[in-house]
């Protein structure tokens, strides 16, 4: 494990408490327990004592497919939770490649810095040159200057303090939703650069070379490879067209959106697919913008499609260049179009005219995100000053009142409806997660919309899910209650984020506790039961809950936002509440299906 | 061994199974192909100590490895 002290300049390596990673087997856990030793509740986030504790698990930088995943805890400002962020690319093998589990960067440099790692040796470098330069540019030019390397870097929302500031990795995977990009702004670090020349040793590497080629078996059996070889996510237009087409839309509003969004515009943009280390699904893009002749790098063109969607902009590429310049500034693409929204609510519903908006454009399409992005960045304005500071902000501008035109928990904006999408796992972790709503519990079969109950059972047994918890869960009246289904989710997730394998559907599918348990014992040595295995993984999830209870984040804020509840639409989503199939849900449902979730993680829930 | 760059996506599973089969440890700069880094973009050479294995040709997901000239 590397400590960085910024603001003194020196690094020091050493070994971290064994205890840390057998008990939380590494990763998101371990990044847990070391952020709960190293760190004090109620600290600023913003300040130098916020530290930030990066984690790379024990499968990370081996041929594992889909084993890239770097995991970042700190403080973050946007809801001042403490958030253990996931991101991809580069930066987990490197570090693993480096000999670092872990490294922990602690206080504040003086003037705008980098810094370079290379297998355990750290150089402090100036980086006042490239303080206000896009993370395109910024992560180009690093690589030019250290060949091989990967690059976490900031933009100019991270540099200001935008609450709404992401890191990006390598140009194309973003981490830190909340604003960990604004923590290490204040901390004057506009990059980090890894760069490993070593290795991992395995533990049984014929074991390891067998167990992998059995996924790669798999890999030859899955139906939809094609697709998802070529199209990457959008591959599987048909089940995100459904959610991201705006309420109240036709059959005829569905095939435009197809034209405008669809796998044959991304066919026109598409230049290459990109992989994280050891993945055999790539899910990034390199895209071309005819119009510019420019190349640039994309998280996903599934996420495009879904700004684009929901601002309703003329086509790909529009929407794509509109991503690629929220990634440069490092914004969380997500939360800004949220707010474009919202303003656009605001507007439809009289609460605030043209005069209001400062020149920004209140109508749908590339220009309201790309002028808030701006305004933001520079926090320009009394909107881009307000905004910036998050949701919060807003409400201080516009009134309390206007919480009503949106959809939070925890101060943070839903990523999904559950009124379009069905009350699954990803759906009803947002009201539970510690930080707020997230990806977490997107690993589960109720991904996918539409399974029959039996199949759901029998995915959900992969998850390492025991006989009578799975009785539990597949049980009248439900069906399927998802909050029981929920706590096993976030081992799920946990399981995943703390060995450093990627919890995307698109790659968990292929896996189940008794492979994870094989491989994690292949790479480490250590031979676990599966039970004991998710015991670690739920410990993980358990420590990542406490260390936001103690923020003042706890089960009180466990609330479904009010707009689940009322039919009208709000950000082009509406329709009535309702479960994984279909059955409508009313509040009290929800309430219910809150006290099974703390039933099932074994808490007493008031 | 043959290297189809327009195929490559950059997982460098290639490096990482040479390593680990005639190594025993998941470590690029032991592979007997090296990859050259042009921004997203691999380039890959191999080394004289290939032996044409051509496990990086089989364990490739996106068919940038072929064996034969």
């Amino acid at each position: 494990m590397m400590t960085v002290d910024l603001t003194r300049g020196v690094a020091s390596v050493d070994a971290y408490p064994m205890d840390f990673a057998l008990d939380f087997l590494g990763g998101f856990g371990a990044c847990n327990r070391l952020f709960l030793a190293c760190s004090q509740p109620g600290t600023d986030p913003l300040s130098p004592q916020n530290p930030v504790v990066f984690g790379a698990g024990p499968l990370v930088g081996t041929m594992v497919p889909g084993s890239s995943r770097v995991m970042a805890s700190a403080r973050v400002p946007l809801t001042g939770a403490v958030a253990s962020a996931s991101g991809s690319m580069g930066m987990g093998a490197n570090m693993k490649w480096s000999g670092l589990d872990h490294l922990m960067l602690t206080g504040k440099a003086a003037e705008p810095v980098l810094i370079y790692i290379e297998n355990e040796r750290v150089e402090f470098l100036p980086a006042v040159s490239l303080w206000g330069k896009g993370i395109l540019e910024t992560t180009r030019s690093l690589w030019a200057a250290y060949p091989g390397s990967s690059v976490l870097a900031i933009g100019p929302a991270g540099e200001s303090g935008a609450h709404l500031s992401l890191a990006m990795i390598d140009g194309c995977a973003t981490l830190g939703r909340g604003g960990l990009a604004a923590v290490l702004g204040a901390k004057n670090l506009k990059a980090v650069v890894v760069k490993g020349g070593g290795g991992v040793k395995v533990a049984d590497p014929a074991r390891l070379q067998e167990l992998v080629k059995g996924l790669y078996e798999r890999l030859e059996n899955f139906d939809m490879r094609e697709a998802a070889a070529a199209l990457g996510m959008i591959g599987a237009w048909p089940m995100y067209a459904s959610q991201l087409l705006p309420y109240g839309s036709s059959d005829d509003d569905l095939r435009e959106l197809t034209e405008r969004f669809g796998p044959q515009a991304y066919m026109k943009l598409k230049r290459c697919r990109v992989s994280c280390p050891s993945c055999f699904l790539a899910d990034k893009d390199e895209l071309y913008l005819p119009s510019t002749g420019e190349s640039v790098f994309s998280t996903s063109f599934l996420n495009a499609a879904i700004i684009g969607c929901a601002l309703m902009m003329r086509d790909a590429e529009e929407a794509a260049s509109t991503l690629a310049l929220l990634d440069d500034l490092g914004l969380d693409f997500m939360t800004l179009s949220w707010q474009a929204a919202f303003l656009l609510e605001l507007h439809e519903h009289g609460i605030i005219g043209e005069e209001d908006a400062e020149g920004i454009p209140l109508a749908r399409g590339a220009e309201i995100l790309r002028e808030l992005a701006a305004r933001v960045t520079e926090r320009r304005g009394e909107i881009g000053e307000a905004f910036a500071r998050g949701w919060q902000g807003a409400f201080d501008l516009f009134g309390e009142d206007t919480r009503r035109y949106t959809m939070l928990v925890r101060d943070q904006d839903c990523l999904y409806d559950p009124r379009v999408s069905g009350l699954g796992t990803m759906e009803f972790e947002q009201i539970v997660s510690p930080r707020g709503p997230t990806s977490a519990s997107a690993g589960s079969a109720t991904y996918v919309p539409g399974l029959p109950e039996e199949r759901l059972r029998r995915l959900t047994a992969r998850m390492g899910v025991g006989d009578e918890a799975l009785g539990r869960i597949f049980s009248p009246p439900w069906g399927m209650n998802v909050g029981r289904l929920t706590r096993y989710s976030e081992d799920w997730f946990s399981l995943f984020s703390s060995l450093g394998l990627c919890n995307r559907y698109q790659i968990n599918r292929f896996y189940h506790a008794e492979l994870i348990r094989d491989l994690y014992a292949a790479v480490t040595g250590v031979e676990l039961e599966v039970g004991e295995m998710m015991e670690k993984a739920a410990a993980g999830w358990e420590l990542y809950r406490e260390l936001n209870s103690r923020e003042g984040l706890g089960e009180d804020e466990d609330r479904p936002p009010q707009a689940w509840f009322d039919e009208q639409p709000l950000w082009g989503r509406g329709g009535r509440l309702r479960d994984y199939f279909g059955n409508e849900l009313m509040r009290e449902d929800i309430l219910t299906l809150l006290g099974d979730y703390y039933d099932e993680r074994g808490r007493k829930h008031a | 061994m043959r290297f189809m760059g327009d195929r490559c996506t950059g997982c460098r599973t290639c490096q990482l199974i040479c390593s680990l089969s005639h190594d025993g440890e998941s470590n690029p700069s032991l592979a007997r192909v090296v990859m050259h880094a042009e921004g997203l973009r691999l380039r890959a050479e191999f080394t004289p100590e290939c032996d044409e294995c051509a496990r990086c040709a089989k364990f490739c997901p996106y068919g940038a490895m072929l064996k034969g000239k």
